[in-house]
């Protein structure tokens, strides 16, 4: 009689199995429906993935809104960054548009940086003004007049001022720019380097 | 104190060893010995010197920016005339009486040339310039005769300074503040914010994080 009985429990379990599967393959097959026509959603598993979609959306939009306003009045929207804007003049002559670069200059610019003493100074001037002792200090490698000697060679090249009441040495706008261009170009041709020997082919 | 109330001195006084007129972070302003000078009066009471002679002036008129330093120090040797308005103790104490051999050794003919001179410098500064100041005790004004016959004028108050030439205008305050306004290029920084105006480009630079 309990025999009879664990097979009845048997059979009831195993039809609600087959109602489960059926109800689980007909579900399937509405989404497979849906998906053709474009409009499948999965809700249960993807209500949180839709809803950062749509997040992300609204931050765009809110961003370029807010760009374009901050853009009325020269604000970056990130604050520190700095926003150059162009204007141009509709009477200017095309040609004026295009500037021969100063090649005299710039080659002067480039041997003034050609010196990793002379970078190393651009490099203690980065974190601000400093004083010729506080380079003797920090570059001990550089002798003092060495030291005075690259100095001139940067204030010539105008990447370094050197205030004339307090005799402290600052670096200058272009001086920045040239030291992190200097140091892009060595991080760039490293990589390009690593690129170059991991496609050359193997030797015989 | 009116402008138009300035008058020169008639004894004529030299420096007898080289003076620093105005010394702060920014600024240095020296007078050499044998310098001649006059005291300038305003409404009867000693207020400033006028001088004649040789010198120095250097303004560093360079703004820290968080993307670097711009502008240049300013120099200028003081072989024209100028004046200063305001007290300078050490001024006084290095000043004697000018006699005919100091006139005569810096090129005048004699006391009289030496104030003629003076007084048209005087009145080419004060001519169109109307107007009324109240001198603070630790402030001074310069005024430099440049070779077109106009005047670059230096007003400044401990560390604080206004500069005003024919190309340049350079205001130094409290904090960093600084103003630059040049033919080519305005540039405004305070509290580690920089604008800058050039031909074409504005760009401005919020260092507040």
């Amino acid at each position: 009689m309990s025999e009879e009985n664990n097979l009845k429990e048997e059979m009831k379990r195993l039809k609600e199995e087959m109602t489960a599967l059926k109800q689980q393959l007909q579900n399937m097959t509405s989404q497979r429906d849906q998906k053709r026509r474009g409009i499948y959603i999965d809700v249960n598993d993807r209500l949180a993935g839709v809803s950062e979609y749509v997040n992300e959306v609204m931050e765009g939009v809110t961003e370029g809104i807010e760009g374009e306003i901050e853009k009325s009045i020269f604000i970056h929207p990130h604050g520190r960054h700095v926003k150059i804007i162009h204007r141009e003049r509709a009477d200017r002559e095309p040609s004026e548009h295009v500037e021969k670069p100063d090649l005299n200059k710039a080659a002067n610019i480039m041997s003034a940086l050609g010196q990793e003493h002379r970078l190393k100074i651009l490099q203690e001037l980065m974190t601000g003004g400093k004083y010729i002792s506080d380079l003797q200090n920090s570059l001990p490698e550089i002798t003092t007049s060495t030291l005075s000697s690259h100095l001139d060679v940067l204030q010539e090249a105008g990447l370094v001022v050197q205030e004339r009441v307090r005799g402290r040495y600052l670096i200058t706008i272009p001086g920045r720019m040239a030291y992190k261009m200097s140091n892009m170009i060595a991080k760039q041709r490293d990589r390009h380097a690593d690129t170059d020997t991991e496609t050359e082919p193997s030797q015989p | 104190m009116l402008l138009q109330h300035m008058q020169l001195g008639t004894q004529p006084q030299k420096l007898t060893k080289d003076t620093t007129l105005l010394q702060n972070e920014k600024c240095i302003i020296k007078t050499a010995a044998g310098t001649l000078t006059l005291p300038i009066l305003v409404d009867g009471n000693p207020s400033g010197h006028f001088f004649m002679g040789k010198g120095e002036f250097i303004l560093d008129a360079i703004i820290e920016t968080a993307r670097g330093a711009i502008g240049k120090p300013v120099t200028r040797d003081l072989n024209r005339p100028f004046l200063m308005l305001g007290e300078n103790t050490t001024l006084n104490q290095n000043l004697a009486p000018a006699t005919i051999q100091d006139l005569t050794n810096a090129g005048h003919k004699g006391t009289e040339e030496f104030l003629k001179k003076a007084h048209e410098t005087l009145d080419r500064f004060g001519h169109r310039r109307h107007g009324r100041f109240d001198m603070e005790s630790d402030a001074h004004i310069f005024a430099f005769a440049t070779e077109h016959d106009r005047w670059d004028i230096l007003v400044a108050k401990q560390d604080k300074l206004v500069y005003a030439s024919k190309h340049r205008v350079y205001v130094s305050g409290d904090d960093g503040e600084s103003v630059s306004v040049g033919p080519a290029q305005i540039l405004v920084a305070k509290k580690g914010k920089t604008v800058v105006m050039d031909k074409g480009n504005i760009l401005v630079d919020r260092n507040d994080h």
